[in-house]
């Protein structure tokens, strides 16, 4: 299996928004980030994605041979968490594993209690436990990744994932990526979306950016990487460089952006500085370059 | 790990959803109920007798209509309750329930569920103070009174269940709350006008109630999926 999911020409029409048509891919055994601006139908994506909203053309395929989100089988092999309100607000740890027992084939009520262990909170057993309305954001988020990974699944779909975590929790969310793709030896896969895109490069191994409901690149972040390049320069060569730019942003002293990696002998003529970028500075860049276009 | 392989029944569904059962929630929802009347009627008891002596207020509150319409008032409130459990996508949970096992055929269930429990609140909490109207009367014409709400709090279930159809939010609301007030009052100020004497009509209403609550019921459950679950 190639692709856990393969979208082809997902469209979803609202009256003051359309998303698509979307053609991407989510490869098999590796994280995948969904990055783009508020608005970009990031969320739209991933809740037609779980059957949480109903698409208005085009197609999904899971796994490589399973369409149908309403199929039983296939929602018992997604793990979905939404970024916010996931749960009902007076719900506590107890009554979510008692919901997701019934709600789901495969969740496993030791692991969410060791993993609310690992995320320092109540765990399922015992009287006392704090309702979520009582819980910081955080909190929340923590008690909804727990349930999520407490089930058997082969695809997890997160959205914003991180927004809300602190430093230290967001490194632990990172780890348990890296522990989830690694337990079923490449057979399982992450699509998340975020904002935080720093602090969840090293767990992202492909890319999708979102712009204006639509897909604008994606591919292996190494990939992307080797495909485009960070260049620095003095304000003096600004307006000579910026031609071969994709990305620009400049002031007195001196410019940078993005650049297609063929034209850095060109680019190099200029005094310029390139260097290959992170996975934030080529997220701004072509995100910008979105913006640019749409201009 | 539990493996729960079969589909879920209306019970289990409305436990996933609400944290339980459906004889839990009938037990539990109608001993709310029935408490709630009681302290209202104490507490207007009270708050006379201390004017105007106990047994002049107990008279005044349970030998008139006032204890007659407290009753309708909380089984208006069973289901005004009823018609509100709908579980948007943008409100807390919403999306969880939509992303479960079964999907829409869950929720189904669950209305299915919550359906049955709320009836059987109507019929605990109408049958209990019917009871105890026996021993102790609370109510004018009681046990017509009670049998003429049971009837009309059934008959105002598929009423909501066709209001809660309507696209406009706030005219749904005022319909909502209008329509079922007025139609239980009516009710109650209809025995006090036959003297407690139930006719044809009663058995009518009856038997329409039967008849339209699971009609009613499953057009409302597909209007849900049309109009909202799915968008």
């Amino acid at each position: 299996m190639k692709n856990a999911i393969e979208l082809n020409g997902i469209t979803k029409k609202y009256k003051d928004f359309t998303l698509g048509e979307i053609h991407a891919e989510i490869p098999c055994g590796f994280a995948t980030a969904l990055i783009g601006a508020n608005g970009a139908g990031k969320t739209t994506l991933i809740d037609i994605l779980c059957g949480v909203t109903g698409k208005t053309s085009g197609e999904a395929i899971y796994f490589g041979n399973m369409t149908d989100i309403d199929d039983d089988k296939l929602r018992n092999r997604i793990g979905y968490c939404s970024s916010v309100n996931f749960f009902p607000m007076d719900w506590t740890p107890k009554t979510i594993a008692n919901s997701m027992e019934l709600a789901f084939d495969n969740f496993d009520r030791a692991k969410f209690d060791k993993l609310c262990k690992r995320f320092k909170l109540d765990n399922s057993y015992g009287w006392k436990h704090k309702k979520l309305i009582k819980l910081s954001d955080g909190n929340k988020m923590r008690t909804y990744l727990a349930a999520v990974l407490a089930r058997d699944t082969e695809l997890l779909v997160l959205d914003e994932p991180a927004s809300s975590l602190d430093p230290l929790a967001r490194d632990i969310l990172c780890d348990l990526f890296r522990e989830y793709l690694s337990e079923r030896d490449g057979k399982r896969s992450i699509l998340f979306s975020t904002h935080n895109i720093a602090d969840m490069e090293f767990a992202t191994d492909y890319a999708i950016f979102m712009a204006k409901g639509k897909v604008i690149e994606q591919g292996f972040v190494e990939d992307l990487k080797q495909k485009y390049i960070l260049v620095h320069g003095d304000a003096e060569n600004a307006d000579k460089a910026r031609p071969f730019m994709l990305s620009f942003s400049g002031g007195r002293i001196g410019f940078e952006g993005i650049a297609l990696t063929k034209d850095t002998d060109m680019l190099h003529t200029y005094d310029t500085v390139i260097e290959v970028p992170t996975l934030q500075q080529l997220s701004v860049g072509i995100l910008r370059k979105a913006e640019k276009d749409e201009k | 790990m539990k493996n729960n392989k079969n589909t879920l029944g209306a019970s289990k569904a409305l436990k996933l959803y609400n944290g339980n059962n459906i004889l839990k929630l009938s037990i539990y929802f109608s001993g709310f109920t029935i408490i709630c009347y009681f302290s209202l009627i104490t507490i207007f008891v009270l708050f006379m007798g201390i004017r105007i002596g106990f047994d002049n207020a107990y008279a005044e509150i349970c030998g008139t209509l006032f204890g007659n319409l407290f009753f309708g008032i909380f089984g208006v409130m069973v289901i005004a309750l009823h018609a509100n459990m709908t579980y948007e996508k943008h409100l807390p949970g919403g999306k969880f329930f939509r992303s479960i096992k079964g999907g829409f055929k869950t929720y189904k269930k669950m209305k299915t569920g919550y359906l049955i429990s709320t009836t059987f609140v109507v019929l605990i909490y109408c049958g209990v103070i019917c009871a105890i109207n026996v021993l102790f009367p609370i109510m004018l014409y009681g046990t017509t009174t009670c049998i003429a709400t049971v009837i009309c709090l059934l008959l105002g279930i598929s009423f909501e269940n066709f209001i809660g159809m309507i696209k406009n939010y706030q005219l749904k609301s005022l319909l909502e709350f209008i329509l079922v007030f007025a139609l239980c009052f009516s009710v109650i100020l209809a025995v006090y006008a036959t003297e407690g004497r139930l006719g044809m009509i009663y058995i009518t209403a009856a038997v329409i109630a039967v008849v339209l609550l699971p009609i009613s019921h499953k057009l409302m459950l597909n209007n849900y999926q049309k109009e909202r679950w799915d968008r």
